[in-house]
């Protein structure tokens, strides 16, 4: 994502970070009680991933994530006239991102051609890489908790198969 | 169940809630609407930003996350 933030801030798009609350906590990374803490930890998420995107800290209680559907790793884009919503993602994935944004530049590129054109409502079901490796050993580094909690969480699902993602 | 859960949680477990809140994300902000304008901290230097100054400006990705 920051690579195409770099790439696609010279053609109209602004990329945001909203820090909310901690998806997997444990004993290293703990859930916030204190809006100060949520700040330490959106610096250290910055730091350790470099981030060069502006961090928005959303509130203790999380009112943006909770109005934008508070999923975990939501990805919007949101359109500069009357903040429409061109396309949501409940999952970041920067390829289907990237795909989207084509899109909308080719829009812009019929506008200013004055070229017509209509609204097309359009659906689709995307696909994201799945990384569990990657994913088991970054709960190893929020603490003990955070894995039993995935591994109870694991259990669940066997019982009860997840419709989504 | 998380449905009793606070919004920061101490530790994570799935069940009906989380089945409830993918379920609502596809039935609610739908593409074509207005998306809620909001308020939030900016890491850098600590001021208020809105959602709405910046689409202001230009179209904006806004992805959410933390560190976990």
């Amino acid at each position: 994502m920051e690579k195409l933030a770099i790439e696609y801030r010279d053609k109209g798009f602004n990329f945001v970070f909203v820090y909310t609350r901690e998806a997997h906590p444990g004993e290293l990374r703990p859930h916030h009680t204190r809006f100060e803490q949520k700040l330490d930890q959106a610096r250290a998420f910055q730091s350790q991933y470099d981030i060069k995107r502006p961090i928005l800290v959303d509130s203790l209680e999380g009112a943006a994530h909770r109005a934008y559907g508070a999923l975990p790793d939501m990805l919007y884009l949101i359109g500069k006239h009357q903040r429409l919503i061109w396309f949501k993602a409940d999952w970041t994935d920067a390829d289907t991102l990237r795909m989207i944004l084509e899109y909308q530049i080719k829009r812009t590129e019929m506008r200013q051609a004055n070229r017509k054109a209509g609204p097309n409502y359009c659906e689709f079901l995307g696909f994201r890489p799945r990384m569990w490796d990657r994913f088991v050993a970054h709960l190893h580094t929020n603490g003990p908790k955070a894995v039993d909690d995935w591994e109870r969480a694991m259990a669940y699902w066997k019982e009860h198969p997840p419709s989504h993602g | 169940m998380t449905q009793d859960l606070p919004y920061n949680y101490e530790g994570y477990f799935p069940g009906e809630k989380e089945e409830e809140d993918f379920s609502r994300f596809q039935q609610t902000l739908n593409v074509g609407t207005e998306a809620p304008d909001f308020e939030a901290t900016r890491l850098e230097d600590g001021k208020q930003v809105k959602l709405s100054d910046l689409t202001a400006q230009t179209d904006v990705v806004l992805e959410f996350g933390s560190l976990t």
